[in-house]
């Protein structure tokens, strides 16, 4: 027993302790989206894409409106045919492709934000009242739903489309008032597992009001998710503008737009197969861009739970 | 060691790769079992207890790696064995039963067919004569009419007897060892007592060697042959178990045993020895003596890792001063003004220091009922939560509520906050009668009455930083300027012994007890006079468990606070409380002060839940509590089901 | 359960008839009718006439309800273009969109399940990245554009199957193929994150202390419960099949449902494009329904406890 009088010495932390002290969260996010390949990747070609949509006017070659009815169906570069005048060849009225496409990118990524801010403001709103306040507010906002769900969207725009007549506008509030199922559901379900948690629990014993529970507790949870949801949702209203302008009652000529042009070259494409590939092929990417990074997003805030 | 041993671990270490980073979950450990042994592996969470027997069993995650210099099993090296080798070991040699028992088995198929494919897939044994092994088994682990079972499917059971069950599928083949994980953590404690008794006699009977991982001092004391504690991944002390919990030798070991209270051990009221600190996080290097930082005997030298010195024999720790320690009293940390001022207080003097008509909560014949499946086409049914319940807590005095899961506590704390309307009765706060429904009588509920909820992880939002987790309840009742709201908020958290550095961090930086703090600043922010403590500590280690305690009688005292302390916990609140009321089924069984609850019991459901306590003294075995034979009646699951309680059974 | 049905069954009325009240009224949104009907050239007299004669002149819930109350009884009145019963029309387009939806849906199903059970048992290998690519990219390509591809490789390059039309079941196939690979990564992906969180399950666990074979763990005890959303999920994506035959059945000519509804709709044939609604929420809600109670029967704690 001869030391038990020594001093305790002082002792630095454990490597292990900085667990506790570890850089906040964003910061942690920030590097593990940097790690994760495919999303970088969505976000590349994202980026691109959106570049190109801003500066349209100053990196297009020509006017995307003008006729040069003499050089119709020029073929692009690669081709035999083509040329450097017309990099991707012009469309049945001689219009440049490569200038419609610039500006056709505009028309995807406008419609796609713009409805989803409305369709998003719907489903997260009817879908926090339903999931916090449940029973008969959760009947009826599910009745709702289920009313949605029954009429096919394609079915649904189309028809309102032709009685309203096809333009940016009818499209972008079409399709504001019909995407917003899956921001609902997933909203609800959140909402409904956050209502149990114990926080919402203390935060009623201090006398919140519900829309203050909501608003200020629920929603700042809800954020993750519905980034997820939100990407992904852009996405299916991109493809779904383009199916509508495919089909005539979307956005009209000689606006471009990538699903139009497609149906604008459907004739042609037994004889000129770029004429529908190069359209389809940048819809693909843009949508496959914003799908990687809405996957990408699941991925990395999924890790930041609980250990 | 010896020639005769089933199980022999050499130098086994466990990583894992998390996102952030390495974890070393299991740092070397050496241990042997002897066939028919039944050894316990004691630590807190973290520790690696559960990590070590999913690498006997080769069930480990995909992101964990093992090695090992040996792991013989049987003289056969586990290490060497392939897929399908391994495959056989499993199941039929060594078995394994979870802490879960809820979720444990598989929902989709009958229990005759989850109990039968095991003998099947390793004998050659007919469907005929599985079911009859499995019927003999059922038997044997006290399921009635245990032929009728077998076509039953794991919902249609109660948690005992699930975990029953779990037990009789794990001496299908007839094993030379069973692993035990947790395996009564789960439960109330009067099955706890009951599964651990049949645990036991099964064990004796099939001379079956048992590995027992658990947390709680008490079962070990019990249950016990042989100890290892460990800690940060290495075992610390092992010992058999007189030994150890007699002349326990590892500055760890000792703390544990001394942080938690026993009854008619531990002075009620009194500060207890907590250990300072967290457990640590394993994420990257460790040198030197792991319990280090935490330790107050902690010397210079501690900085190299110690050996595992046999003091006697069978008697290994894990510390530089081993053997040097016995005896001597650790440092206390300072507590004795705490304590001279505590020691005027005993329960029974509290008590009479206060008047009669000092009420500072009454509840008036409070029920709930819960109508169920409500709907177009079919007829309601009632469940009574909570039955005309009356109390009265007197001001500055603790009112333990103990019982069971499903008794009703939960629901009358809901109630009592205002998260749920009565079906019934009354709420008095200081003589003046008090309706929670309406927004006048909520808010002033909200600034007299706090909660304190069970799990710290759910009940911070994860959004908000320490700093606004507290000022928002200022805000919310418009109490203050912000300068002032600051002030106000740095000292409560002052209080609590939150660190200034820490005021501006997330709940996800926090540890259990630091969260525990914040939510505690929370409650008092409004100064309420009386705190609602649904199960505070019981999502907490032991260790930190006694820091949380201590900080509430401290509080309570310095704030004259009135406490409903809601527990499961008999040893934790024979220690913090004044009086005691045993709830059962919706109503209050029986209520007294607490001295007179612990000693002299009058309703027989009292004295089944006080002999169910398991107080870590070895050679008293597990109290044989005849209880109700549960028949697998399915009221507590039903009420769980309904999503009547979230609480959270651990 | 009874109960649970009934109690659905009534919500699926009640959406019915809402569904049917827009479908109405879109169709008195579109304008004058009786002008639309009597054509560009008619008098004032001829349209006053056809306003009568399709009883467009009484008050719109008349109307309305009238209907309803045949529609209810399967007669969705005459269609503006064909001049014949929307009735016969629909029931003679019916089958084809049908067989379509369920080939397509099949097709997806023996591609989606074996994929997602494979890529969740081998996480992270070659067959979980390979089928992750294939639904990515799936998701990506607006199933018009696939279509139209579909038809330059196999039709027009190496014509193995014809470009359009519905004579033989080789008209089938590329339809199906395109509608089936707009349904198959969602199919896929609920695969392999359901067996992914019964992997993670604690009964698992057990299944595998018990020593299991590995093909009992992962098909006996896994799979049975992994597959039971994915069959609910699958009865709904019938469904939304049935809506997205529109765009395949324009494109290869098929003379189904969504080639009317698409025909009908260029054509302000509203009677046709009301009664196409109506029919396909119809199947919705069926289909549904039978999904939920699918589900129950797979498993063992809905089926008790109703």
């Amino acid at each position: 027993m001869d030391s038990d009088d020594l001093p305790i010495p002082e002792i630095p932390p454990f490597e292990s302790e900085r667990i506790f002290d570890q850089p906040p969260a964003w910061r942690r996010l920030i590097a593990r989206v940097l790690r994760h390949r495919s999303m970088m990747i969505g976000f590349t070609i994202l980026a691109l894409i959106v570049l190109a949509a801003i500066l349209a006017p100053v990196i297009s070659p020509h006017d995307p409106y003008a006729q040069e009815l003499s050089r119709r169906l020029t073929p692009p570069v690669w081709h035999e045919n083509g040329g450097w005048t017309h990099i991707l060849g012009t469309d049945k009225l001689g219009q440049d492709y490569l200038s419609r496409l610039f500006f056709g990118a505009r028309v995807s990524l406008v419609i796609g934000l713009v409805s989803i801010m409305i369709s998003g403001t719907i489903g997260v709103a009817l879908g926090v009242l339903a999931g916090y306040l449940g029973g008969r507010v959760d009947a009826v906002i599910n009745y709702f739903l289920t009313v949605r769900l029954s009429m096919p969207v394609i079915l649904v725009a189309l028809a309102s489309a032709s009685v309203l007549g096809g333009s940016v506008k009818v499209v972008i509030l079409l399709l504001g008032f019909l995407l917003w199922d899956r921001f609902l559901i997933v909203s609800r379900a959140v909402t409904r597992q956050l209502r149990e948690a114990e926080f919402i629990a203390a935060a009623r014993s201090l006398g919140a009001s519900p829309l203050f529970i909501m608003l200020r507790e629920i929603l700042p949870n809800l954020l993750g998710p519905l980034m997820v949801v939100a990407t992904l949702e852009i996405a299916h209203a991109i493809l779904l503008e383009a199916t509508l302008s495919f089909l005539g009652l979307g956005v009209q000529p000689p606006m471009p737009s990538w699903g139009l042009m497609v149906a604008e070259g459907k004739a042609y494409m037994f004889f000129q197969p770029w004429i529908i590939l190069i359209p389809g092929v940048m819809l693909v990417l843009l949508v496959l861009a914003i799908n990687l990074v809405g996957d990408g997003l699941r991925d990395v805030t999924a890790l930041d739970g609980r250990n | 060691m010896s020639d005769d041993a089933l199980l022999e671990v050499r130098n086994l270490r466990v990583d894992l790769q998390t996102s952030n980073g390495t974890l070393h979950a299991v740092r070397g450990i050496d241990f042997s079992l002897r066939h028919g042994e039944m050894l316990c592996l004691v630590g807190e969470s973290g520790c690696g207890k559960s990590i070590t027997s999913l690498a006997l069993m080769d069930l480990l995650p995909r992101n964990a790696t093992r090695r090992a210099d040996a792991l013989r099993f049987k003289g056969v090296d586990l290490r060497t064995l392939s897929d399908p080798a391994m495959r056989a070991v499993r199941g039929k040699q060594m078995t394994m039963i979870f802490q879960e028992p809820m979720t444990s088995l598989n929902p989709s198929w009958t229990l005759g067919n989850q109990l039968c494919e095991t003998l099947r897939a390793h004998t050659d044994a007919t469907w005929a004569q599985a079911r009859d092994r499995a019927v003999l088994l059922l038997e044997k682990v006290g399921i009635p009419s245990a032929s009728e079972r077998l076509n039953q499917y794991p919902h249609q059971l109660s948690g005992g007897l699930r975990q029953r069950v779990m037990i009789a599928m794990a001496l299908m083949c007839g094993p030379d060892l069973i692993i035990a994980d947790e395996p009564t953590t789960a439960l109330d404690v009067t099955i706890q007592a009951q599964i651990l008794h049949l645990l036991r006699d099964l064990q004796r009977e099939f001379r079956t060697a048992v590995i027992f991982i658990t947390h709680d001092l008490g079962v070990v004391a019990r249950i016990a042959d042989r100890v290892a504690v460990m800690y940060a991944g290495e075992i610390v002390e092992t010992a058999p178990v007189r030994e150890l919990f007699e002349r326990p030798e590892h500055p760890y070991t000792r703390g544990l045993l001394e942080c938690i209270p026993v009854p008619g051990k531990t002075a009620p009221g009194q500060p207890l020895q907590a250990i300072p600190g967290v457990v640590p996080n394993l994420v990257g290097t460790l040198s030197g003596c792991a319990f280090r930082n935490r330790c107050a005997c902690a010397v210079e030298d501690c900085r190299n890792a110690p050996p595992l010195a046999v003091l006697r024999p069978e008697h290994g720790v894990r510390c530089v001063r081993a053997g040097r320690l016995s005896g001597v009293q650790a440092p206390q940390p300072d507590t004795s003004a705490e304590r001279a001022e505590c020691a005027e207080l005993t329960p029974a003097s509290r008590l009479a220091a206060q008047a009669e008509d000092d009420v500072a909560l009454e509840l008036i014949a409070l029920t709930k009922v819960f109508r169920l499946g409500r709907g177009l086409f079919r007829s309601p049914w009632e469940i009574r939560a909570v039955n005309e319940v009356s109390l009265r807590v007197k001001r500055g005095t603790s009112l333990g509520l103990v019982g069971e899961s499903g008794c009703g506590k939960t629901t009358l704390a809901r109630m009592l906050l205002g998260l749920m309307p009565p079906t019934a009765g009354s709420i008095l706060i200081e003589g003046k009668k008090i309706d929670p429904t309406d927004s006048a009588g909520h808010r002033a509920l909200t600034s007299r009455m706090q909660p304190i909820f069970q799990d710290p992880y759910s009940s911070l939002n994860p959004r908000r930083t320490v700093f606004d987790l507290v000022e928002v309840a200022l805000r919310l009742h418009k109490v203050g300027t912000p300068e002032s709201r600051r002030i106000d908020v740095g000292e409560m958290l002052d209080r609590v012994g939150m660190p200034t550095r820490t005021h501006h961090q997330y709940p996800g930086q926090l540890s259990g007890g630091q969260r525990q703090r914040v939510a505690i600043a929370r409650a008092l922010i409004l100064r309420p006079k009386i705190l609602i403590c649904d199960e505070p500590t019981s999502a907490l280690d032991v260790s930190v468990q006694a820091q949380i305690l201590n900080l509430l009688l401290t509080l309570k005292k310095d704030l004259g606070l009135t406490y409903l302390f809601i527990s499961h916990n008999l040893s934790v609140v024979e220690h913090i409380v004044d009086e005691v009321a045993v709830m059962r089924g919706g109503v209050i069984v029986e209520r007294g002060d607490c001295t007179q609850i612990f000693h002299a019991p009058r309703h027989p459901y009292t004295r089944t839940l006080l002999a169910s306590i398991l107080t870590p003294e070895p050679g008293l075995g597990v109290p044989d509590i005849a209880g109700d034979q549960e028949t697998g009646d399915r009221c507590r699951e039903t009420e769980n089901s309904c999503g009547l309680r979230p609480e959270k059974d651990r | 359960m009874l109960n649970f049905l009934l109690q659905r069954l009534s919500v699926a009325v009640a959406v019915l008839f809402t569904v049917a009240l827009i479908a109405f009224s879109l169709l008195h949104l579109s304008g004058d009718l009786a002008a639309a009907i009597a054509g560009p050239e008619a008098t004032v007299e001829t349209i006053e006439h056809v306003r009568h004669q399709y009883g467009l002149d009484r008050p719109m819930a008349t109307q309305f309800f009238q209907w309803l109350s045949s529609a209810a009884r399967l007669d969705f009145g005459r269609s503006f273009y064909f001049e014949s019963s929307v009735r016969e029309l629909v029931w003679q387009r019916m089958p084809i969109t049908l067989n379509l939806g369920v080939v397509s849906l099949l097709l997806a199903l023996v591609v989606a399940i074996p994929l997602g059970v494979l890529a969740a048992v081998f996480r992270d290998g070659v067959i979980d990245r390979l089928s992750m690519f294939i639904s990515v990219i799936g998701q990506a390509m607006p199933n018009f554009w696939f279509a139209l591809v579909l038809v330059l490789v196999f039709a027009v390059e190496l014509k193995w199957l014809p470009v359009a039309g519905n004579a033989s079941w080789k008209n089938f196939v590329l339809p199906s193929i395109a509608l089936s690979y707009h349904a198959m990564p969602a199919l896929m992906r609920l695969t392999r994150s359901g067996m992914l969180d019964v992997f993670s399950a604690d009964y698992i666990r057990t299944a595998r202390a018990k020593g299991l074979p590995a093909f009992t763990v992962v098909v006996k005890h896994a799979l049975r419960n992994a597959i039971i959303p994915v069959v609910a999920l699958a009865a709904v994506e019938l469904g939304f099949m049935l809506g997205g035959s529109i765009v395949i059945e324009a494109i290869f000519s098929l003379q189904g449902l969504g080639q009317l509804a698409w025909d009908s709709i260029a054509r302000n044939d509203f009677p046709v494009v009301q009664a196409i609604v109506l029919i396909i929420a119809v199947f919705y809600l069926a289909l549904s329904l039978l999904g939920d109670v699918l589900s129950a029967l797979l498993d063992p704690r809905l089926r008790k406890n109703g």
